[in-house]
Order: C-alpha cells, then sequence, then structure tokens
C-alpha cells in the first residue's frame, strides 16, 4: 500500500487528471480523508482540469431517461435492507449482494442471504453473480395479474442492458412456477424457478431480450413485468 | 445536483466514452455514490461542480481502462508516433484564454497532459508512449497543471 509521508506533493496534480493507477487513486483518497491542507491543494488542480473541460468538451444533452433513472434510483429504499453493515473482508461478492438487496427489495435482505450464505442455492447461482457483477443492468417489478391475486406476487427481473441475460427473483418459495417470456416472435418458456432457501430464482441467457415476461404457476399467469426496449 | 449538472457532467462522459449508454451509466453510478455518501465532499475541496466533473472522469477513465485490459486492447492504437501531441479546443468563450495557456507550456509538459487529458492515458501509458521515465512524465504532468493553473488565473468559484 502506497503512503504520503506528509503530503501529496505532484499526486494532486496527477489525481485530478486522472492517470493514476486504481491502487494510487485509492491511497490519495485515504490521505484526502486526513488531510485539509491536501484537499485544498487537489481543488484547485480539479479547477484548471475542469476549465480544460469547458474549453475543449462538446456539451450534450443527455438523454431524457437519464435524470428519471437517477430520481427513481435516489429514491429511499426499504429500511430493512439498507440497514446491513458491510462485514470485513467480504469484499465483492457482499458489495455485489447487498446492490441486489437494494434493487430488488424483497424481504429480510434475502438476496444478501444468498451472496454470503454459502449455500447450495449461492453455489448454484454462481454463474449468475459473476455474470451480473461483470455487467451494467436494468431492474423491473412483476405486477400481480390482476387486482387482489393470490398468492401475492413479490419478485422482480434484473436483466442485462445489451439485452444478454436476465434473473428473476422471487421472494418466495416457488415451486413449479415457470417464467414466459414474450417478444414479438410470440411466447417462450424460459424455465422453472427454483426454490432456494428463501427465494426462487432464474437466471437466464436470452439472444433476444423479451418484451415482457410472466410468471405463470400451473398454466395461470400469476405476475407480469415489463422490459424497457433494448437501445440501438 | 442532476439538475444543475448532469449536462456537463453527461458530456464529460461521453467525451471519454464516445457513447451514450457507457455515458450514462457513468453519470448515474457517480450522482448515486455521491447521493448516498455526501459527506465525500469537503467544501476546502471547492466547488462541487468541479468535484463532481472529475469523480466523473476518473470513474469513466477507470472504466475504459479497465474494458481495455479486460479485451487486450490498446486503448488508441498509433501505428506512427508524432513529436508532439495537441488539445483542441472547441468553446468559443474560452478558447483564447486556454489556448493562450497552453501556448505557455514547454513542449514537452504540453505533450504529457495532451496525452493525459485528450488521449485518457495514465501515466505509464504516456512513459512508455513517450519513452520517458515515469517520475519524469510525473513531474511533468504536474508542472504542466500548476503552469496552466497560474496563467488562467483566478475563476469565478462555481458551487
Amino acid at each position: 500500500m502506497m503512503t504520503f509521508d506528509e503530503h501529496l506533493g505532484e499526486y494532486a496534480e496527477l489525481y485530478a487528471l486522472g492517470v493514476l493507477d486504481p491502487e494510487e487513486r485509492q491511497s490519495v483518497e485515504r490521505h484526502l480523508a486526513g488531510c485539509a491542507a491536501c484537499t485544498r491543494e487537489v481543488g484547485i488542480a480539479e479547477e484548471t482540469v475542469v476549465a480544460l473541460d469547458d474549453a475543449t468538451v462538446p456539451q450534450v444533452d443527455p438523454p431524457a431517461e437519464l435524470g428519471k433513472r437517477i430520481a427513481a434510483s435516489a429514491s429511499p429504499a426499504p429500511s430493512n435492507v439498507v440497514a446491513f453493515q458491510r462485514p470485513a473482508g467480504l469484499g465483492r461478492q457482499w458489495a455485489l449482494a447487498a446492490s441486489i438487496a437494494l434493487i430488488v427489495g424483497l424481504g429480510s435482505g434475502v438476496a444478501l442471504d444468498r451472496g454470503l450464505g454459502g449455500s447450495q442455492a449461492t453455489t448454484n447461482d454462481e454463474p449468475a453473480w459473476q455474470t451480473i457483477a461483470a455487467s451494467h443492468f436494468l431492474h423491473a417489478s412483476f405486477q400481480p395479474a390482476f387486482p387482489g391475486a393470490t398468492p401475492r406476487l413479490v419478485a422482480k427481473v434484473l436483466y442485462a442492458r445489451d439485452g444478454s441475460w436476465l434473473y428473476v427473483i422471487v421472494d418466495s418459495g416457488a415451486a413449479g412456477y415457470r417464467v414466459v417470456g414474450r417478444s414479438e416472435k410470440g411466447a417462450l418458456d424460459l424455465g422453472a424457478l427454483r426454490p432456494g432457501k428463501s427465494t426462487s430464482t432464474l437466471f437466464v441467457r436470452t439472444p433476444d431480450r423479451p418484451r415482457s415476461l410472466q410468471i405463470v404457476d400451473q398454466g395461470r399467469i400469476i405476475g407480469s413485468a415489463t422490459l424497457a426496449a433494448l437501445s440501438k | 445536483m442532476y439538475a444543475a449538472y448532469g449536462r456537463a457532467l453527461f458530456s464529460v462522459a461521453r467525451n471519454i466514452f464516445g457513447n451514450d449508454d457507457d455515458a450514462q451509466d457513468c453519470v448515474h453510478d457517480v450522482l448515486l455514490r455521491v447521493w448516498r455518501r455526501p459527506e465525500s465532499f469537503r467544501p476546502e475541496r471547492g466547488s462541487l461542480r468541479s468535484y463532481l466533473m472529475v469523480c466523473i472522469r476518473n470513474e469513466a477513465l477507470t472504466r475504459l481502462r479497465d474494458a481495455a485490459r479486460h479485451r487486450r486492447i490498446e486503448l488508441k492504437a498509433v501505428a506512427s508516433k508524432p513529436e508532439a501531441y495537441d488539445f483542441e479546443v472547441r468553446d468559443v468563450v474560452e478558447t483564447e484564454r486556454v489556448r493562450r495557456a497552453l501556448a505557455t507550456l514547454p513542449p514537452e509538459q504540453r505533450s504529457a497532459l495532451a496525452l493525459a487529458y485528450a488521449e485518457h492515458l495514465s501515466h505509464r501509458e504516456i512513459a512508455e508512449r513517450l519513452n520517458v521515465p515515469l517520475g519524469t512524465i510525473k513531474s511533468r504532468l504536474a508542472l504542466g497543471l500548476r503552469r496552466l493553473k497560474s496563467q488562467l488565473g483566478p475563476q469565478e468559484a462555481t458551487v
């Protein structure tokens, strides 16, 4: 681990320019957390880099959906999910599990259980976790097929921005439930949800992203979710 | 934050990635991170705008370099290596001020800065590209940016 004896020196400018290795950058950030003088120096360097940005970067209006997406993500998550603290040394898998717990918001940290439990479910889901961790993804909630439908379905789908996979998670035992995707080409049975310790899941690699998903129990649709269209 | 700085942040990200999708993801993730950890910005750092823009820049560069490493491709393959690298100044208001400031830099500092800023190379990649020791490149970058700052002079604070 890189440390600084006193102050950052030239690393203030190197940090602001974004030329440092990840490890060096983390060392700088650790130093900044306790050094007001270097924080000011980095701030001055950053102002200069931003002056270059203002002079050279063409200004482009962001797509309208970006603001909505940020607003949706910034809305409060269920308190029983965000209350988890990161256990020491669990690293990336915890971060992923916590992210999914935040996104999915099902029950009392069920995604966290799956990520850390070392259970059969975690082993079965390992390819899914690895894929999700390396992807940009969106998510959508399943809605009941009709008002007052029973059993009440609490389920979400995470799906890759590029349409290459989707991951359905249901907050209950869902033995026998199947997931059907619908697209312009018609309906396709994507497979059965696998019951786990406290959730049921299905990870599917999809050559074509469906426009919608349905969860089906013995031929009866009990929930559906609409997916965003693939961006061209 | 997004209403005030979204356009500038997206523009910086898009300029680095060269596409809308990656730029959107980057802006989304950085703003959410700052939103959830507001203590990460300290007033002595300067303006919130500059802090956010540099956060975007660092995040975008990290993703770009990770992707390049994973795909085992060069960020910018060059068949021939020109003697000097330079900036492209676009904004009509800032053009003259920045151009004048850049013109005062010694060529070696200007080239190193251009490779860092405009070509998005890391300090090690710049050293390799220019066949110059890493320590020398670090000094050129730091001195170049300090000199640029002094030439640009004080700017109005933006919060």
